[in-house]
C-alpha cells in the first residue's frame, strides 16, 4: 500500500498538477478531444523514463541528476540544472497559487490572502511531517480527482462525437494549425515534466529501493501514470462537453471545476475542489523537493526528506529559500494561470536535456548489467526523446507566433 | 569572448523582437480585424461563462462562493479585454468595428459589474434577472464575429 502511494503521488501530483489542470481544460474547451493523443504519447513517454530512471537508481543507488553530472560532465549538468531550476521554480509559484485558488473557490476569500497561509502550512509540514505521511495523505486525497471521470458519464455525452473528436487529430474549423501545434507542445510540457523523474528517482534512493522492489516500482509506473493520463483526458472531455459548443475559453481554475458542478452538483464540486487542492499541494511539495534534490545532487551535498532537516541543512535551506521566493513571486499579483502556461512551455524546452543522459545510462551495460534497457525501453525512449526534441525546438517560435496560443 | 558577446546580443535581440511582436499594437487593417475577432471571441466567452455560472448558482448545482469568484473573474477579464481593444487605434475603414465592439464591451462590463454587486450584496434571487442581458450580448458578439470573419465590417 505504501509503495503504491509513491506511484499515486507521482501520478497525481506530477501528472495532474496546476499545469495539467489548466492546460487540459483549456485544450478541451477549444479543441475537444483532438489533442487526447498527446496525453497518450505523454503517458507512454513519462512512464518509460520514470521506469528507466528508477531502474538506474535500483542498480546504481544513485539518482538521475547525480548520474547526469558524472556521465556528461559538470558543464552539461549545469545547463540542465539552470534550465530545470528556472522551470521548476516557476512551477512552485504556480502550484502554490493553485492551492490558494482552490481555497479561494471554496471560500471566496481572495487567493492572494491564502498564498502566505499556504506557504506557512507547507513550511510547517516539510518541517514536522515524515515524508511517507505526506505521500499517503496527498496521494490518497488526490484520488478524489476521479470525480472528473464520473462527471463525464453524468454529463450524458454523445459518445460517437467524443470518439470522433478523439480520433480526428486536426484542429477544429475555428482554430489554426499554429495554435493546435502550440497546444501540442503545451500538453507535452505539462504532462512530461522533468521534476517528475527527479522526484521519482530521488524518492527511490530515499526509500532504499533494491532489485526486489523492481516489481513494485513497475506497478507504480504502470498504474500511476496511466491513471494520471485518464484523469487528464477526463478533464479535457468535460471541458469539451460543457464549453466547446458555447465558445467558452477556459481562463481560470473555476472553469476547470465548473463541469463537475454541473454534472454532480455541490457535492461533486466540493470533491473536485478537494482533488485540485490535494493535487496542487502534492505538486508543491514535489516541485520543492525536486529542486532541492537537483541542486544538492549537483553540488554533492547530503539531501533527503527522510533525514531530519538539520542533518541536510543545505538541502533544507534550498527548499525553504525557494518556497519563500515563490511566495514573494506569487504575491506580486502575476497571473498564476499565465505563469503556468509559460512554465509548461519552457518545461518542454528543457525536456531533451533531461531525457538524453537517462537514455544513455540506461543503455550502458557496464553500469546497468542485466538491468540495461531492453528493445522496448530503447524504442520507446528514443521515440520519446525525438518527440521531446521537436517539441523543444518548436516551443518558443510557436509561443511567439501564436502570442501564447491566443491566435 | 567576442563570440559570446555576439551570441548574447543576438539572443537579446531575438527576445526583444519576440516581446515586441507579442505586445505591438495592430498596424494594418488585417491585423486590426484579427485582433477584433479575438476580442469578440473573448468577450463572448466571458459573457457565456458568467451566464453559465449564474444558471448553475440559481439551480443550486454550484456553491455561492465559487459562483462569486467566477463572476468577479468574468468581470475583470471582460474589463481588461475591452480596455485593451479600446486602446488600439483603428484604421479608418474599420472605425465602425471599433465603435460597435467597444460599445458591446462596455455594456458587457456594466452587466457583469451589476452581477458582481448583486453577489456581494447576497441578492442571489436577483441574479437571473440581472444576468438576463448576457445572452443577447453574447448573441450580438456572435453576429459581430460572423461579420468580421466574412469581412463585412
Amino acid at each position: 500500500m505504501f509503495a503504491f502511494t509513491l506511484g499515486t503521488l507521482s501520478a497525481i501530483g506530477g501528472f495532474i498538477d496546476i499545469g495539467d489542470l489548466v492546460a487540459d481544460a483549456l485544450v478541451g474547451a477549444r479543441f475537444g478531444l483532438a489533442l487526447a493523443w498527446v496525453t497518450v504519447v505523454s503517458v507512454i513517454g513519462i512512464a518509460c523514463y520514470a521506469e528507466m530512471s528508477a531502474r538506474i537508481t535500483v542498480q546504481t543507488r544513485r539518482p538521475a541528476f547525480d548520474l547526469i553530472r558524472s556521465r556528461l560532465g559538470p558543464g552539461y549538468a549545469l545547463v540542465g540544472l539552470v534550465g530545470a531550476f528556472a522551470v521548476t521554480g516557476l512551477l512552485v509559484m504556480a502550484e502554490l497559487s493553485g492551492v490558494a485558488l482552490a481555497l479561494q473557490l471554496a471560500t471566496s476569500v481572495h487567493y492572494l490572502l491564502w498564498v502566505p497561509v499556504v506557504a506557512a502550512v507547507v513550511l510547517l509540514l516539510i518541517w514536522v511531517l515524515p515524508f511517507e505521511t505526506m505521500e499517503r495523505i496527498y496521494g490518497l486525497l488526490g484520488l478524489t480527482m476521479l470525480v472528473f471521470v464520473v462527471a463525464v458519464w453524468h454529463l450524458d455525452p454523445d459518445w460517437p462525437r467524443l470518439w470522433s473528436s478523439a480520433t480526428t487529430p486536426v484542429p477544429p474549423a475555428s482554430e489554426s494549425w499554429p495554435a493546435y501545434l502550440f497546444f501540442v507542445v503545451t500538453l507535452i510540457g505539462a504532462q512530461m515534466t522533468p521534476y517528475e523523474m527527479f522526484f521519482f528517482s530521488s524518492g527511490a534512493v530515499e526509500s532504499r529501493w533494491g532489485p526486489k522492489d523492481l516489481t513494485e516500482m513497475r506497478v507504480n509506473v504502470l498504474v500511476g501514470f496511466p491513471l494520471g493520463g485518464l484523469l487528464a483526458i477526463a478533464i479535457q472531455a468535460v471541458a469539451f462537453l460543457v464549453f466547446f459548443d458555447a465558445g467558452i475559453q477556459v481562463e481560470h481554475l473555476a472553469e476547470t471545476v465548473l463541469p463537475v458542478g454541473l454534472a454532480l452538483g455541490k457535492l461533486g464540486l466540493a470533491i473536485a475542489l478537494l482533488g485540485v487542492f490535494a493535487a496542487t499541494f502534492g505538486a508543491t511539495l514535489e516541485t520543492l523537493f525536486s529542486t532541492g534534490y537537483q541542486i544538492a545532487q549537483y553540488f554533492g551535498w547530503s539531501y533527503g526528506k527522510v533525514q531530519p532537516p538539520a542533518q541536510a541543512a543545505r538541502f533544507t535551506t534550498v527548499v525553504v529559500g525557494l518556497l519563500l521566493l515563490s511566495t514573494a513571486l506569487a504575491m506580486t499579483t502575476l497571473d498564476p494561470i499565465t505563469v503556468t502556461i509559460f512554465a509548461v512551455v519552457f518545461s518542454a524546452t528543457v525536456l531533451p536535456l533531461t531525457f538524453l543522459p537517462v537514455l544513455l545510462v540506461g543503455n550502458d551495460r557496464q553500469v546497468m548489467g542485466q538491468l540495461a534497457n531492453g528493445r522496448l525501453s530503447n524504442t520507446l525512449g528514443t521515440v520519446t526523446l525525438a518527440i521531446s526534441t521537436v517539441a523543444a525546438l518548436a516551443a518558443l517560435p510557436l509561443l511567439v507566433l501564436t502570442r501564447g496560443g491566443s491566435s | 569572448m567576442r563570440r559570446r558577446v555576439i551570441a548574447l546580443v543576438a539572443v537579446l535581440l531575438v527576445v526583444a523582437s519576440a516581446v515586441w511582436y507579442g505586445h505591438a499594437p495592430p498596424r494594418s487593417a488585417q491585423a486590426y480585424q484579427s485582433r477584433a475577432e479575438e476580442t469578440a471571441e473573448a468577450l463572448r466567452s466571458q459573457a457565456r461563462a458568467a451566464e453559465l455560472w449564474v444558471r448553475a448558482a440559481a439551480a443550486g448545482t454550484v456553491t455561492r462562493q465559487a459562483a462569486t469568484v467566477a463572476i468577479e473573474d468574468a468581470e475583470s477579464d471582460a474589463r481588461a479585454t475591452a480596455s485593451r481593444f479600446d486602446r488600439w487605434d483603428p484604421p479608418p475603414e474599420l472605425a465602425s468595428t471599433r465603435t460597435e465592439l467597444t460599445s458591446t464591451g462596455a455594456e458587457l462590463v456594466e452587466t457583469l459589474t451589476r452581477l458582481r454587486v448583486a453577489t456581494h450584496e447576497r441578492r442571489w434571487e436577483d441574479l437571473p434577472e440581472v444576468a438576463g442581458g448576457l445572452g443577447p450580448l453574447a448573441d450580438r458578439l456572435t453576429g459581430d464575429l460572423t461579420a468580421l470573419r466574412r469581412g463585412l465590417r
